[in-house]
């Protein structure tokens, strides 16, 4: 019973935490930018999504809204932002510096604007409860369960069979050949940033929706995805997405042998232990 | 030849008088600036805990204002400066700093062990009276001679609690859920020693970070262990944590200490039936009808709590005023412990020693509101 319970709880929230490390596998594995204002967006989108709840727009349409302004935000960075600074030549460092300063800024003007106080959502489809098995459930765990899985084959199908996907790939691979192949990486790569904006939107509102909102959170929440996505070999949707449900489902069921307040320790214990053995990621081609 | 030299005495006595006129100009307004007492205030005013921090702050204005109003304290208008912790250590050092080194503050007030545990050293280094009104670590009753704490520590409210759990509510085993922190883990053992004390066993301990709000697996191993009672030790999400026991339908008897006792746990439905401790500090009827009349409601329990802890600091300056010494962190720490017992909302505050003494009531949220089962002495 306990295992079963420890086993659907972590299950679920590997698959939140999957959707993000997918939407910053996207990110990473087509640009190699370590996109830190992505927790700002993840933050960001929650709190859109709370505001538009707040003007009475029904759940679904608040999502569908929150998530096409962070789609916007994306691109917006990616245009305004990040290409400025890589046609002038600007390192990796430089711009994962100018993407830390870009979550303060969200991360701030979230807290200026809503106050860094907890906002509970209203209490809508989130708070419902069913009984799987034995095991209750609620409306919101249930959603971040097709969610995770939506988004997955989502990603995949979008790299396998799509031409935007296909250049995704080419880019990925090699983007000064995608530039001579006139697959113009430029266009790519904001579509890469909003669809990756996009995708985190989703994990956020069902967070919030069910914790509350903070505006300081998002970076705990990527912290953990990365460590889903390098463990995976920085490239792999499959690896990512999987990786982060074993590692919940593994924190989680630790607390069968451990007290709870090693479950944060036991995460990067595996972590470490993965890397040891697997230095280019579980995912990767040995190299 | 003398003339010159008397023009000279004449131009620099001049120069002199002029210097000193600019002097007292510029020396002026700061002298009639010095005649406020400034009293420094580090409280959550925003983050997760603000809830709290802004009922704490809405006392002290209300207390400074009902002062000053009345000609302050021997003539001298009272100021209180506000900085905004968020009720985290890191903020409370700069914060600390800021109002010692800039503002000269001789008295700090402030709360939450985490924040008070950092200034403490401050607080002796610099000789700042340090008065805590609502931290209950127990690490605080010796971390500093200029450290006063206005509640009992969470031993004795634990122990009480504990007691109250085994002898009233006749249970034989508890688990325990705690914020894994400075002011968690202490309460963890204090419950857990009071309770396998009396008899108890405890099946169960599962430690959370500060701020999380997903407990559902640490509530599925607790509910595992089959306890009669869990007692939660967090600081805030309580809601959450409510709404998490109902989800998996949990069926045992809900004890938390003083942290739960803010009107967003208090009033939503899920927490309906938490038994917690509570500090008797009722509000006089004449007091509870200025806090309404300002702020809309009546007067909370932090509030009442800050209010208490403000009279403390308010009775032993007036006493180092009364006394013609200058009002420093060092004179009114000697003021404080000279007078010893102060006249509080409810009762005497008595302070033997650098922590006060009061009973412990017992509490029951019932369907919204806050319903007194029992005082523990």
């Amino acid at each position: 019973m306990l295992f079963l319970r420890l086993l659907i709880d972590g299950i679920v929230n590997g698959c939140v935490l999957g959707t993000i490390a997918l939407s910053f596998t996207l990110i990473y594995s087509t640009t190699r930018l370590f996109h830190v204002a992505h927790a700002g967006v993840f933050t960001l989108g929650a709190y859109l999504v709370w505001t538009f709840l707040g003007l009475g727009l029904p759940g679904p349409v608040a999502v569908v809204l929150g998530a096409l302004c962070c789609m916007a935000l994306g691109a917006a960075t990616q245009q305004f932002l990040y290409t400025p600074l890589i046609e002038r030549r600007a390192s990796p460092l430089v711009v994962m510096i100018a993407s830390l300063g870009l979550l303060a800024i969200i991360e701030n003007a979230i807290a200026a604007i809503y106050t860094p106080n907890i906002l509970l959502f209203p209490p809508w489809w989130g708070k419902d409860i069913v009984q799987l098995g034995s095991v209750p459930i609620t409306y919101a765990q249930l959603l971040s369960l097709a969610m995770g899985l939506l988004a997955y084959v989502f990603l995949m199908g979008l790299a396998r069979f799509t031409l935007l996907g296909k250049r995704i790939r080419a880019v990925a691979s090699n983007a000064f050949l995608a530039e001579i192949r006139q697959l113009d990486p430029k266009r790519v790569t904001i579509w890469v940033y909003a669809i990756g904006s996009l995708l985190v939107c989703l994990p956020s509102s069902l967070i919030a929706a069910e914790f509350g909102l903070r505006p300081y959170s998002g970076l705990l929440y990527l912290l953990d995805a990365s460590i889903a996505m390098i463990a995976s070999g920085l490239g792999s949707f499959t690896g990512a997405f999987f990786l982060s449900i074993l590692l919940a489902v593994l924190q989680n069921l630790s607390l069968m042998v451990l007290p709870g307040q090693w479950s944060i320790g036991v995460t990067f214990f595996l972590f470490v232990f993965l890397m040891l053995f697997r230095p280019y990621g579980l995912f990767a081609h040995a190299r | 030849m003398a003339r010159n030299r008397l023009d000279f005495a004449h131009w620099t006595m001049r120069g002199i008088y002029l210097s000193g006129a600019l002097l007292s100009f510029l020396v002026g307004p700061a002298h009639a600036d010095d005649a406020k007492i400034k009293i420094g205030v580090i409280l959550p005013i925003t983050g997760p805990a603000s809830d709290g921090g802004n009922q704490e702050k809405r006392a002290l204005v209300l207390e400074v204002d009902q002062i000053n109003a009345k000609g302050g304290l021997h003539g001298h208008q009272i100021e209180l400066l506000i900085e905004d912790n968020q009720a985290k250590p890191d903020l409370s050092v700069v914060a600390f700093n800021k109002l010692t080194s800039l503002d000269d503050v001789p008295v700090i007030v402030s709360g939450f062990s985490g924040p008070v545990l950092a200034m403490a050293p401050l607080a002796t280094r610099k000789k700042v009276l340090l008065l805590n009104g609502g931290a209950q670590g127990d690490k605080l009753a010796d971390a500093s001679p200029y450290l006063f704490n206005c509640l009992p520590l969470v031993q004795n409210e634990l122990g009480a609690l504990a007691t109250f759990a085994i002898q009233d509510l006749h249970t034989k085993t508890a688990a325990i859920l705690f914020q894994n922190d400075a002011g968690g883990t202490p309460a963890r053992d204090d419950f857990a020693a009071a309770y396998t004390k009396l008899g108890g066993q405890i099946v169960d301990m599962e430690g959370v970070p500060f701020d999380d709000s997903n407990f559902r697996a640490e509530l599925a191993k607790i509910a595992a262990a089959k306890p009669d009672a869990v007692f939660a030790m967090i600081t805030q999400n309580f809601p959450q944590l409510a709404q998490q026991y109902l989800e998996q339908k949990l069926t045992f008897i809900r004890l938390a200490n003083t942290n739960i006792n803010v009107p967003a746990a208090i009033g939503d439905p899920a927490t309906s039936g938490f038994y917690h401790t509570a500090f008797k500090l009722e509000a006089p009827p004449e007091l509870n009808a200025a806090y309404k009349e300002r702020y809309g409601f009546d007067m909370e329990f932090y509030a009442r709590q800050f209010y208490n802890a403000l009279s403390v600091v308010l009775k032993a300056t007036d006493k180092v005023i009364a006394d013609n010494q200058p009002v420093t962190g060092e004179n009114l720490r000697a003021a404080l412990l000279a007078i010893g017992t102060f006249q509080g909302l409810s009762g005497p505050i008595v302070f033997k020693g650098n922590t006060a003494e009061m009973g412990i009531s017992i509490m029951q949220i019932q369907n919204g509101k806050d319903v007194p089962i029992k005082v523990m002495q």
